[in-house]
């Protein structure tokens, strides 16, 4: 019955939870992302399809960048563009450190709380 | 790009034209990667959606349509006040131009009908000024009378503008999503 289960389930899984899921992951991956260097839309966005799950489509990427921004976690700067309008590049400012923060410490709890949840014989079966 | 910015009208000028560089640089930056400038837009998807998208981050939070600072809610009151006190002048005046040349270009034609045709109105004295004088003067003053309709409407109008472009939108937003 479990391998019938799972069978199944992943195509509902794509369809539904795992946007929902990235949805609920995005600001903080984001936030990584431009922790680590300042970045541009583009990069991001790029960024973040070779990270396969976390691959969000741009019209939601970009209005999160703006929001982020408006919020003070972002602030930008302009770099010509050999290829057309200059670069709106994002960095990662005091706030949005301490935003950051809060956020990883949140995501480490709900990591360990879905793993307690996840009984040992079903882990067997999902791996 | 004109369809996504008419749909972005809510949002705050200065913003506005900074996500329309966004998009577009975007575009240059996706095409010059080698991607088809089709697949491209596809993946933005439709204007309204992007529009709504944005929409729904930058209006609906309600971080971001609370008044931030002392000086944007000053500047804010400072416009509602001009803008009142201005009205109260504007609409004042061209009101009663309007209400009082269209009646009177009204009246005079009338009067000046009649005086033509020899009906005298009792208290009304032409002081010597020719009936088809008055019946002429008639159209002139209910065009000045219409005109200053219509500069009131038009400064409404521009008032209404500038007031939605210091005011937050989210409620039509809403409704237009």
């Amino acid at each position: 019955m479990h391998n019938t289960i799972a069978a199944v389930a992943p195509t509902s899984l794509q369809a539904d939870w795992t946007p929902q899921l990235r949805r609920g992951v995005l600001e903080l991956c984001v936030l990584r992302i431009v922790r680590e260097a300042a970045s541009y839309g583009y990069e991001i966005v790029t960024r973040l399809e070779s990270l396969g799950p976390l691959a969000a489509g741009e019209n939601t990427v970009y209005p999160l960048l703006r929001r982020l921004k408006a919020d003070r976690h972002l602030d930008t700067f302009s770099v010509d563009s050999p290829t057309g309008p200059p670069r709106q590049y994002y960095r990662l400012t005091a706030h949005g450190q301490r935003r950051l923060a809060a956020l990883e410490k949140e995501w480490e709890a709900m990591v360990e709380a879905v793993d307690r949840c996840v009984p040992a014989r079903l882990k067997g079966v999902a791996s | 790009m004109a369809t996504f910015g008419a749909a972005m009208m809510g949002i705050d000028a200065a913003e506005r034209a900074a996500i329309e560089q966004e998009i577009r640089s975007h575009i240059a930056e996706a095409t010059a990667a080698g991607k088809p400038l089709e697949d491209v837009l596809e993946a933005l998807g439709p204007a309204e959606a992007l529009a709504r998208a944005y929409a729904v981050e930058l209006l609906m939070n309600p971080r971001n349509t609370r008044i931030r600072s002392v000086v944007a809610f000053l500047k804010l009151a400072a416009t509602v006040v001009v803008a009142s006190f201005a009205t109260l002048i504007v609409a004042t005046i061209l009101g009663s131009v309007g209400i009082t040349f269209t009646a009177s270009g009204l009246a005079f034609i009338m009067v000046g009908m009649l005086e033509t045709s020899g009906i005298h109105l009792p208290g009304v004295e032409l002081n010597g000024v020719p009936p088809g004088w008055v019946v002429a003067s008639g159209p002139l003053m209910i065009v000045i009378g219409l005109a200053a309709f219509v500069l009131l409407r038009s400064y409404i109008r521009l008032v209404g503008r500038a007031m939605r472009k210091r005011l937050p939108r989210a409620g039509n937003q809403l409704a237009r999503a």
